[in-house]
């Protein structure tokens, strides 16, 4: 693709957030007026589990599990909306297929494990729709972006794999209150358009990342635009919060996060995330 | 839609590509689907691959053994003859594809050590075991390049001053394994005076035989405190490869650069590895690179501008007569 035309797909998309993230903001400073705001830090740790298949460098699944992932949630309660920065990460040994052992140079050699990494940043804002307070229904977007990155460890070099996807989701969420210390959360949001970095087809940029400058620089550049029928993902959760303190809650919750794009070669990621914590409210 | 969400979480056909069958059939044709599909370079190793499948499939059935297998397998790729091509197999010594660097019936006729201790001048430098440098007769400077790997050579800028002194630079790439290939870029950019195309990569991107992508240029830009621009003696042999060729495609465009030695190993094209369903790890080639004369060298290997070649009978004296001429040359 010309860069031209890259800078020019690009230079839309971001028009596009921020003219969102604006109005979003105005929207969210009417309420703020007539009600102050209640915010909240969560720290979560989770037991996540991988699975993941990308045909540019295996036709296997790989799949594993780690504990503590990490979250750190921001959110900002507004009379008629919420607002959240969200930054996730974790990092699993994953496997493929088994671990053959082979000799090089004279030398036993076995295959080790190969490493799946995850990186969430995302803001969004969800404006309230219903005006009941027990069940309360959210409509909103988020501004992600994410990078999953597996370190394929071939036995004498190894290959990064990776997606790097930059998206607009529109999310829906509900928040049920059981009684006045308890209640229930269910989310789903899911990309409208991304901009999305994949490896080549049938070379390693690693090199060419290293020619070119910046790693994620480089990534930008080469980021084709995406729209939901290309750049599949979803992120559904549900998580139960219970009131310790007025100062303090306890989180729990199960995340499921699914994305699959096909260019050069499909990719697939599925994981499945259970996360407890803390949050404190001020 | 709860009960959907948790379904898809559990079901692999819905979520991702199916897997090819991991039994000796299923390993056959992934392997070569993916060479007949991402391999670069057929038509330049004058290998069709189509019949190279009616060759061998044949000898492959659901009772072929790992052993059978591994034989079938690496009895095809051997057609390519290509350093880039490689077959880690469980239990087994990793295969090369190139007939050379599985046989090495040449490999003695170059011994660094020999270079170490009958030619450096005693004040020489050892880097890692990857960079070595000194002086010949006090007045020749000389660099071997063990390989390419790793972080970016810090060296260059100090060994470049030393040297501004010298006749002439002798840069050994003999026995050159290879590796990253922008630690070639900042060794040749003190060597450079203007911008000058050196090579292209074309890689492949798609699965059809033509399914190229877009030509990636690669120059020579000067670049650090000072350049060397005086007479360059460039030494090569069969052993020269990857990254190593690499190098040497920039240093031939130099005006000031003469090469002595052998046709290269013949692999410039970028190394990726791929995995079959039983996880054994194999080797292709993804890109094209052509030299800035229009020519790929991929197969025959990069000419050099002088052939010559030593002897068992000249190293079993102690001698590096390449070297040799390489000094004679640099002296007159």
């Amino acid at each position: 693709m010309k860069p031209k035309l890259q800078l020019l797909k690009l230079s839309v998309l971001v028009l596009f957030i921020m003219s969102q993230n604006y109005a979003l903001s105005q929207i969210d400073a009417h309420f703020l007026e007539a009600s102050p705001s209640k915010n909240s830090i969560s720290v979560l740790l989770g037991l996540h589990f991988n699975r993941s298949q990308d045909l540019v460098f295996s036709p296997n699944i790989y799949q594993g599990s780690a504990v503590p992932a990490l979250s750190l949630v921001y959110e900002r309660q507004a009379k008629n909306g919420k607002h959240r920065i969200l930054l996730a990460y974790d990092n699993i040994e994953v496997i493929g297929p088994d671990l053959i052992s082979f000799d090089l140079f004279g030398e036993t050699r076995t295959r080790i494990p190969s490493q799946a990494s995850q990186i969430n940043i995302h803001y969004g804002y969800a404006h309230r729709m219903s005006k009941n307070e027990k069940l309360q229904f959210y409509l909103g977007g988020i501004l992600e972006a994410k990078i999953h990155l597996t370190n394929y460890e071939f036995g004498v070099s190894d290959d990064e794999g990776y997606i790097f996807a930059n998206s607009l989701h529109a999310w829906v969420a509900a928040t049920y209150h059981v009684n006045e210390k308890s209640s229930f959360q269910a989310e789903l949001f899911s990309p409208v358009i991304s901009l999305v970095s994949r490896p080549e087809y049938a070379i390693v940029d690693n090199e060419e990342i290293q020619h070119d400058g910046s790693d994620i620089g480089f990534l930008y550049q080469k980021g084709e635009l995406a729209s939901f029928d290309k750049y599949k993902a979803i992120n559904f959760s549900i998580g139960y919060t219970y009131e310790l303190s007025s100062f303090t809650h306890l989180k729990l919750g199960y995340r499921l996060d699914y994305l699959r794009y096909t260019d050069p070669l499909p990719i697939s990621v599925l994981k499945n995330n259970f996360d407890f914590g803390l949050s404190f409210n001020f | 839609m709860f009960f959907y969400i948790t379904a898809l979480a559990s079901c692999d056909t819905l979520l991702f590509e199916e897997v090819p069958s991991n039994d000796p059939e299923g390993n056959f044709e992934s392997l070569w689907t993916t060479f007949n599909e991402r391999y670069a370079v057929f038509d330049q190793r004058g290998v069709n691959w189509q019949d190279l499948y009616n060759q061998y499939r044949p000898q492959v059935n659901s009772n072929t053994t790992d052993d059978q297998l591994f034989q079938t397998i690496t009895s095809m790729l051997a057609h390519l003859d290509d350093a880039h091509v490689s077959l880690m197999a469980k239990g087994k010594t990793f295969w090369r594809g190139h007939k050379e660097f599985r046989e090495q019936t040449y490999n003695l006729l170059f011994d660094f050590g020999l270079i170490w201790e009958n030619y450096l001048d005693p004040n020489r430098t050892n880097i890692n075991n990857q960079y070595f440098y000194g002086t010949i007769n006090s007045d020749i400077g000389y660099l071997f390049i063990n390989h390419l790997s790793g972080d970016e050579p810090q060296f260059i800028d100090e060994m470049i001053s030393s040297m501004q002194d010298k006749k002439g630079i002798i840069i050994d790439l003999r026995h050159n394994g290879g590796g990253d290939f922008t630690n070639g870029e900042v060794i040749v950019s003190r060597f450079a005076g203007q911008s000058t195309l050196a090579f292209s990569g074309i890689p492949k991107n798609g699965p059809g035989p033509n399914d190229f992508g877009e030509t990636t240029d690669y120059f020579i830009q000067a670049e650090g405190p000072a350049q060397y621009t005086k007479p360059v003696i460039v030494l090569t042999d069969r052993y020269t490869l990857s990254a190593g060729e690499s190098l040497l495609l920039y240093f031939r465009v130099l005006p000031n650069v003469t090469v002595i030695g052998e046709n290269t190993a013949g692999a410039m094209g970028e190394r990726i590895e791929k995995e079959m369903p039983n996880g054994w790890v194999y080797s292709i080639t993804g890109q094209l690179i052509i030299a800035a004369d229009g020519n790929s060298y991929e197969g025959p290997g990069i000419p050099p501008d002088v052939q010559a070649v030593n002897t068992f009978e000249g190293m079993e004296m102690g001698k590096d007569e390449v070297l040799d001429l390489a000094i004679e040359r640099l002296q007159q």
